[in-house]
């Protein structure tokens, strides 16, 4: 059994007997057998000393039981990490940023508060994933749409404090960008409401997220400073109709023009998440570049004038966007034509094509069979099956995999800078490029481009030291273009935030500050997101 | 006993149906699945405190020959490699189902939970027992 830092085997006997008169012995886990549940399974350091595990876990039925954890692991020194599902595989899963940690395991604090169809908001504790508040939601016939990561195992309320995502309109795609008032238990052990939430009696905790006075609720997402136990989420009203469409356009240079009427259409809450593509390179997310491009690509990165004349090669447009609309039909149908005339009247050559049209809520017969669920809301775990069995996005044998998602303006340039940057990246690691000439940005965060690398992770030590030096190599490489990376792994976290080093990496030491503060013992999460107590600063990577 | 059939999404039978029953009872699981299935199945049992103790990897060779890798308590193990084909391969499981001691301790090793991308998941069946 793994022990917490600095711990005799002794204290943390005792500390783990008084957990369990906490919350009961059969739900304090310490055997080899349990713990190894909380492996991250797709650790980086899969079986290297450096992998992070816990040294026990505690799954707590309730909030009373959450402030008895954290006052037993202040007296003991005890570090806990809190998971809700734990399930954010990329992200370090449910292992703790720190070994040695024990894992409050939120999965027993699993009740839906209150979903509200005619003000649109539901309320949730830790344990709720997103199949249970849409299973809730779909038992009673409520009149609101879910916005879902994929795969949709994981929480509310854990995605959200993530910084996660989904796939349908702007405002509620971003998952902690759509949250409204939380609650959350201090390392001191004490409860406290954000927003109208801290005035008793109020009946708009899910209404306005402001309250009076500072808004602190940031400072529980990608951090360390209390563990919550209860969350609103604004919600989208059932749309009526669902409405795709896709513009392509002829040119390579058309992208800058493309790029920026769809911001204009988003940022006028005319569509949804729109999707990317290219037609000549056959491209967009996860696809491979044909063959004929790996060929331009061989003498480096070719000129736009190759590119074009690529283009021309293939009797392709260049690139394709397919647009979704929610809402009345009458609505969508008059927001697609005025999205056509735009494109038409900026962008010469730009052709339309209709796509999908469905009246909502599709039939349950209908929606199981539907590739496209996450656009639609509903939580699914396709996605496992899809990835393992085509052939097209895993050529190579992959058994995990490290995200690293770059922050880039909105600019067709920034977008090609990116795909050069990681295609180059992973050239000098002997890696097969994913990204090329036609690589395409996703629109997770409305205002905002991402372009994606997806490191693979191993069962074997020495290909995981080869993906950890391509990943850590990728940050820097991200850094030294003003590029933020918007979440990571546990293993690259403290290297990440060290990038932000404005005015002294002054952020960060405000943070600390603020731990030393509101958390001096420093029990709840060390290290995560780079947020060390002062007696383990020493050690920083 | 109940038997159910899932086909690309293990999502809606989980959280629908079996962790429910699996919080009210908890009672062994065991299947055939492909490695993708059975890699969420693994994450999901957390969830009732559950875990591998027991699978048969079933890899097809080239030439279509098949070959079994099993993994669990070594009593069991023991004799299990030569695990037939079709009929008595279903057969040789019922008896591993029957002839496991879910009070002995486990060996970690057993949760593999290897990633479902690996290269040659398409066309490896795993018959496994969660526990």
């Amino acid at each position: 059994m793994a022990l917490p830092p600095n711990v005799s085997e002794e204290v943390f006997a005792s500390a783990l007997s008084e957990f369990a008169q906490a919350v009961g012995d059969e739900w304090v886990f310490s055997s080899d057998e349990d713990v190894a549940l909380y492996r991250d399974s797709y650790s980086i350091y899969w079986d290297e000393p450096e992998e992070r595990v816990a040294s026990a876990a505690v799954a707590p039925a309730n909030v009373e039981e959450v402030q008895q954890i954290v006052r037993v692991a202040n007296r003991y020194g005890i570090p806990i990490y809190p998971i809700s599902t734990g399930r954010n595989l990329t992200y370090g899963g449910a292992a703790p940023t720190l070994s040695g940690s024990v894992v409050v395991d939120l999965k027993r604090m699993n009740r839906v508060l209150e979903v509200d169809e005619d003000r649109h908001f539901a309320l949730v504790e830790p344990g709720v994933s997103y199949f249970d508040l849409y299973n809730y939601i779909q038992e009673r016939g409520l009149n609101v749409m879910l916005d879902v990561p994929d795969p949709g195992w994981g929480s509310p309320i854990g995605n959200s404090l993530d910084h996660g995502v989904g796939y349908t309109m702007s405002p509620y795609r971003d998952h902690f960008g759509s949250h409204c008032g939380m609650e959350f238990v201090t390392a001191e052990g004490e409860v406290v409401r954000t927003g109208n939430g801290a005035m008793p009696g109020s009946e708009s905790w899910q209404d306005y997220r402001y309250g009076v006075g500072p808004m602190i609720d940031g400072l529980l997402a990608q951090s360390n400073f209390g563990i919550v136990t209860k969350m609103g989420f604004w919600l989208m009203p059932m749309p009526e109709t669902f409405l795709t469409g896709t513009v392509t356009v002829p040119r390579y240079g058309d992208f800058d023009a493309l790029v920026k009427e769809v911001s204009y259409l988003e940022d006028s809450f005319l569509t949804g998440m729109p999707s990317f593509g290219s037609p000549a390179a056959r491209g967009g997310i996860g696809r491979q570049a044909p063959t004929q491009l790996a060929e331009l690509m061989q003498d480096g990165w070719p000129s736009v004038e190759r590119l074009e004349d690529f283009v021309s090669a293939q009797g392709r447009p260049a690139w394709s966007v397919e647009l979704r609309f929610y809402g009345p039909e009458e609505v969508v149908r008059a927001s697609w034509e005025a999205a056509k005339r735009r494109f038409g009247d900026r962008v010469a050559g730009a052709s339309f094509e209709d796509g999908d049209f469905w009246r909502l809520p599709l039939p349950a017969d209908e929606l199981a069979t539907n590739p496209r669920k996450a656009v639609l809301g509903v939580p699914a775990l396709e996605i496992f099956a899809t990835m393992a069995r085509n052939p097209q996005t895993n050529e190579a044998p992959l058994e995990g995999h490290a995200d690293l998602f770059a922050f880039l303006p909105r600019k067709a340039e920034a977008v090609h800078d990116a795909a050069r940057m990681m295609s180059e990246t992973y050239s000098e690691f002997g890696t097969p490029p994913a990204h090329h000439p036609f690589s395409t940005p996703i629109n997770f965060y409305s205002r905002a481009f991402i372009v994606a690398a997806i490191v693979p992770t191993w069962r074997d030590a020495a290909k995981n030291a080869q993906s950890r030096a391509l990943y850590s190599r990728l940050i820097d490489r991200c850094a030294e273009n003003g590029w933020i990376v918007y979440r990571t792994n546990p293993a690259f976290q403290d290297q990440l935030v060290s990038k932000l080093s404005f005015n002294n990496n002054a952020l960060l030491r405000f943070e600390e500050k603020l731990k030393d503060g509101i958390d001096p013992k420093g029990i709840i999460s060390p290290g995560r997101y780079g947020i060390w107590p002062a007696s383990m600063r020493s050690g920083r990577a | 006993m109940g038997v159910s059939e899932v086909s690309g999404d293990l999502g809606q039978l989980w959280y629908g149906e079996l962790r429910g029953q699996l919080r009210r009872t908890k009672v062994p699981l065991t299947g055939l699945t492909d490695r993708a299935t059975l890699f969420c199945l693994e994450e999901l049992a957390r969830d009732v405190d559950m875990k591998m103790r027991f699978r048969v990897d079933r890899v097809v060779e080239q030439g279509g020959r098949i070959r079994h890798e099993v993994a669990g308590q070594p009593r069991l193990v023991t004799g299990l490699h030569d695990l037939g084909t079709d009929e008595s391969f279903g057969n040789a499981m019922a008896s591993v189902v029957r002839r496991i001691d879910f009070s002995s301790s486990r060996d970690v090793r057993i949760q593999r939970r290897t990633g479902p991308f690996h290269n040659a998941s398409e066309r490896v069946l795993v018959a496994w027992v969660i526990a």
